[in-house]
């Protein structure tokens, strides 16, 4: 009950701020901030990529998997973020696959 | 001026525009549970000058979490890939812990006591003996506000000499210039609003995406949103900003000087100019010419109020008549026709036009110049001091804006654009310092190239560097690491990790880091943004601020810090303020940040931020009916200068055919003193590489991870070649990064410098490559 009132209360918070017409839509001076609920709101940290990226790789690339989840790849909740590698890193390489073009010495 | 005051508040109520990831967040129950007795605290993110808002969880001591923050207005939630490993940045392996002495060849564990009493005795006898401008601080443009402040005090006040400088001098400082003589102020008139509010946006050298990932995010969201906005790329390589961008266009290394002289030249011909706007605003300067490099030791170069000419309006057009486009296109590469095109582009006056640069510019050996020209295009134009249409210089470090420029910790800087040559700039600075003026130097001290010379030379017998890693970052580095391992001078390193610097001190210094200490940092769009202590340092780990008023006692100066343990904090930052008020860049009681993620100054009566500087929409120093007005500027007018070609200190030639330029990339940041420890960032990107073009590389059969050899009249190394990686550099040129410690490519860089800032050119030099 606490949590949907709390959701209640931020997305009233949320619409009100978006529809704000004067000078400073962002926060006010004087309000103490509660980190603890902001913190709730955010998703976390992005998942690192489990498998070889080319490095010239761009974001249509990664969404032709990942925006509908094909080949088991999870789906995106984002796709028009087409930056991918700006947040999700390059992780452990479960499956060695080979770099896309030239050879390892 | 009424339509200017209905657009801004369109543009208001449009900011909000961008938001991190969208929809609402279900949170799974596990991860709320896992969240329970974490305490949350905000603060700045440690890296760039982006400046984003992180939320910091700690639980039993330690940084358990660290979150893009969603109520944070500079990145709504995002982060970039350093950002989401913030804490392992303090959490690395190696972490100084305890003070160390130099015995010899080893570095001997000391106690605090120890350290600062040889410190001090060594700063002692070498003002004894050769004056205090034989002794010097060198710190950073990560250093908090309170940290500049203190070794502002504590260099001038306390030893009476301006041997005080930032690292922000290899970054920022050819902006600061360009600021100063066009506005009479330092730093944008705009802000990141720009970003989500322009239609068009010209990128001048800058690699946004992999330098300024969050920002650009924040552009291409304005992008997916508005068919019309427009990205141009204009660069000497091709990189993820290239694929993200609607054009590119292939710029020649130093060609920006010649094709935004082209792009004027078209303007000032076509009257494609704003002339009510000129006429009201600006005024037209010739400066000093023919200007040299720095190469050679203490060479002076200046350009005093005597050395600059006024024009009239009619007389620069009549000398912009000899920068044709097929002149431009001779140097610089860029085709005569898309000089007009981009001519077109800045005089179209149905589009919202930014520029934004960062290093390819203000690292450039007539930096301020190509500040100052991107700023006529402007001002011709009449496109500034508008909601979405402005220039804006993109900064590197987190607090390079509030600590290196705003306090002012330059060799001739003071707080709030005053400076050490002002008579009545000392008065008012010794005012508030509480002494005498006369004890504040008058003499500009030696900035950062002239410094490290100076060990080399013999003539600076005492450093101290603080949050920086300068030997590893300089140009023609080993002239400097030589100088420094042959003990010349005495080096004390305060830092958090050992580092190609700590390798050559007398004394290391355990510092605190980030969220260890409070701190206050300054970003690029004006932020000022405060966040308390959330941990204890590590063993004996000290912040700066407590290091150098230690030091400041045994020299007899403790008295310029008399706060108290409590209210340290406050207090400092009170006397601080006192600067900031009155003069157009004003801050806010120290509480104030205390509950707000930033806020952009000049702080306004009410309490209010300013958006956007010199217009009468956002700034309170702008009377209603003045529209816009460079209050800071003689005459409230701001300058359109003068600025010709003039070549880079060093070309390719026969035996050294390849440019070779160096920078960042998004894994890493800097000399990879922190991102290097963070284990995801360093498997991503574990060392340097060098970048090729694909058809020199076949030219010199050289595949893709070959072992290369690089040479430059200064240095040599070897490095495996990158050939179809992320960035390609166009025909002829070769690019590298810095952060690898093992691999000192600024061996190879020249220590050319802009002759009106001081800064190094570290993207031109010419090398040789050939496989290794």
């Amino acid at each position: 009950m606490k949590r949907i009132v709390r959701s209640m209360l931020l997305l009233t918070v949320a619409l009100s701020l978006a529809f704000m017409t004067t000078a400073f839509a962002d926060e006010q001076p004087g309000q103490e901030p509660d980190l603890a609920a902001d913190a709730m709101k955010s998703q976390g940290n992005p998942p690192q990529i489990p498998h070889a990226v080319k490095q010239d790789q761009d974001g249509e690339a990664c969404n032709s998997c990942h925006r509908e989840g094909v080949k088991n790849a999870p789906p995106t909740s984002h796709p028009e973020r087409l930056n991918c590698t700006s947040c999700h890193v390059q992780g452990e390489i479960k499956k060695a696959k080979k770099a896309p073009k030239g050879k390892k010495k | 001026m009424e339509l200017t005051r209905r657009d801004f508040i369109k543009a208001s109520a449009a900011a909000a525009a961008f938001a991190a990831v969208g929809v609402p967040v279900v949170r799974p129950k596990e991860a709320e549970a896992a969240e329970a007795g974490i305490k949350w605290g905000k603060a700045p993110c440690r890296y760039c000058g982006v400046g984003c808002c992180v939320l910091v969880g700690v639980k039993d001591g330690k940084i358990v979490a660290t979150k893009g923050d969603p109520a944070g207005p500079v990145n709504k939630g995002l982060n970039c890939i350093k950002g989401y490993f913030l804490s392992k940045a303090l959490y690395g392996k190696g972490r100084l812990t305890t003070p160390l002495i130099r015995k010899g060849n080893k570095m001997v564990e000391a106690t605090w006591d120890e350290a600062l009493d040889l410190i001090a005795s060594k700063y002692k006898a070498a003002i004894a003996a050769h004056g205090p401008d034989s002794v010097a601080m060198y710190g950073s443009g990560q250093w908090t506000i309170h940290e500049g402040y203190t070794a502002s005090k504590l260099m001038r006040a306390g030893l009476g000499t301006n041997n005080l400088e930032p690292n922000a001098r290899l970054c920022m400082a050819s902006a600061v210039v360009a600021f100063m003589n066009t506005f009479g102020s330092d730093e944008p008139m705009g802000c990141y609003d720009d970003l989500d509010l322009g239609d068009t946006y010209i990128l001048w050298g800058a690699n946004m995406a992999e330098a300024h990932p969050v920002l650009f995010s924040r552009l291409i969201d304005n992008k997916l949103k508005h068919p019309k906005v427009k990205l141009i790329d204009i660069a000497t390589r091709r990189t993820r900003t290239t694929k993200m961008a609607d054009e590119y266009i292939a710029m020649r290394p130093h060609g920006d000087l010649a094709a935004i002289n082209a792009i004027i030249h078209v303007i000032l011909r076509d009257k494609l100019y704003d002339e009510a706007f000129i006429k009201q605003h600006v005024s037209f300067k010739r400066g000093k010419e023919n200007a040299p490099y720095g190469l050679k030791d203490k060479e002076a170069f200046n350009e005093t109020p005597a050395d600059v000419k006024n024009l009239t309006f009619d007389e620069y057009k009549e000398m912009m008549k000899q920068f044709t486009p097929q002149w431009g296109e001779k140097l610089s590469g860029i085709p005569a026709k898309k000089i007009e095109e981009l001519a077109r582009v800045y005089g179209d006056k149905s589009r919202k036009v930014n520029s934004l640069w960062t290093m390819g510019v203000n690292q450039h050996s007539r930096g301020v110049w190509v500040n100052n020209l991107i700023y006529n295009l402007h001002l011709l134009t009449g496109k500034i001091c508008k909601p979405g249409e402005n220039p804006l210089s993109l900064t590197g470090q987190p607090s390079a804006c509030g600590t290196a420029r705003e306090v002012g910790t330059f060799a001739h800087r003071l707080p709030a654009d005053m400076v050490v040559m002002n008579e009545a700039h000392r008065k008012k600075t010794a005012g508030i310092w509480g002494v005498d003026p006369a004890k504040l130097p008058a003499k500009v001290g030696l900035h950062t190239m002239e410094m490290f010379r100076a060990i080399d030379r013999n003539e600076l017998k005492c450093i101290w560097i603080q949050c920086t890693n300068p030997f590893q970052s300089l140009p023609n580095l080993s002239r400097l690491r030589k100088a420094a391992e042959a003990r010349k001078a005495f080096i004390v390193v305060s830092d958090i990790y050992p580092t190609k610097s700590t390798e050559v001190a007398d004394v290391i210094l355990p510092s605190a880091s980030w969220v260890e200490k409070e701190g206050v940092y300054g970003n690029t769009e004006r932020r000022t943004q405060q966040w308390f202590k959330m941990i204890e340092p590590p063993g004996q780990a000290k912040p700066d601020t407590w290091q150098m008023i230690e030091f400041a006692k045994r020299m007899g100066v403790g008295h310029l810090f008399p706060y108290s343990e409590k209210g340290f904090y406050k207090e400092m930052w009170e006397e601080y303020r006192k600067f900031t008020i009155g003069v157009g860049k004003d801050l806010a009681p120290y509480e104030a940040y205390a509950k707000v993620r930033g806020m952009r100054w000049p702080v306004k009566p009410d309490g209010k931020e300013t958006r956007w500087r010199y217009t009468e929409a956002d700034d309170a120093n702008v009377k209603k009916g003045e529209g816009i007005k460079f209050y800071k500027a003689p005459g409230n007018k701001a300058n359109v200068w003068f600025r010709p070609y003039e070549p880079p200190a060093e070309s390719p030639d026969k035996d050294f055919p390849f440019w070779l330029s160096t920078g960042r990339l998004l894994e890493h940041w800097h000399t990879g003193t922190m991102t290097g420890r963070v284990p995801e960032l360093r498997r991503a990107v574990p060392g340097a590489t060098i970048e090729m073009h694909p058809e020199d590389a076949k030219r010199l059969g050289i595949k893709n991870r070959d072992m290369v050899k690089i040479s430059s009249r200064r240095g040599t190394i070897v490095l495996p070649a990158e050939v179809g990686g992320r960035s390609t550099p166009e025909k002829g040129s070769v690019f590298a990064t810095f952060f690898d410690e093992t691999k000192l490519i600024n061996d190879l860089c020249i220590d050319a410098f802009d002759p009106l800032s001081k800064e190094p050119d570290f993207k031109k030099c010419a090398v040789k490559v050939k496989k290794a």
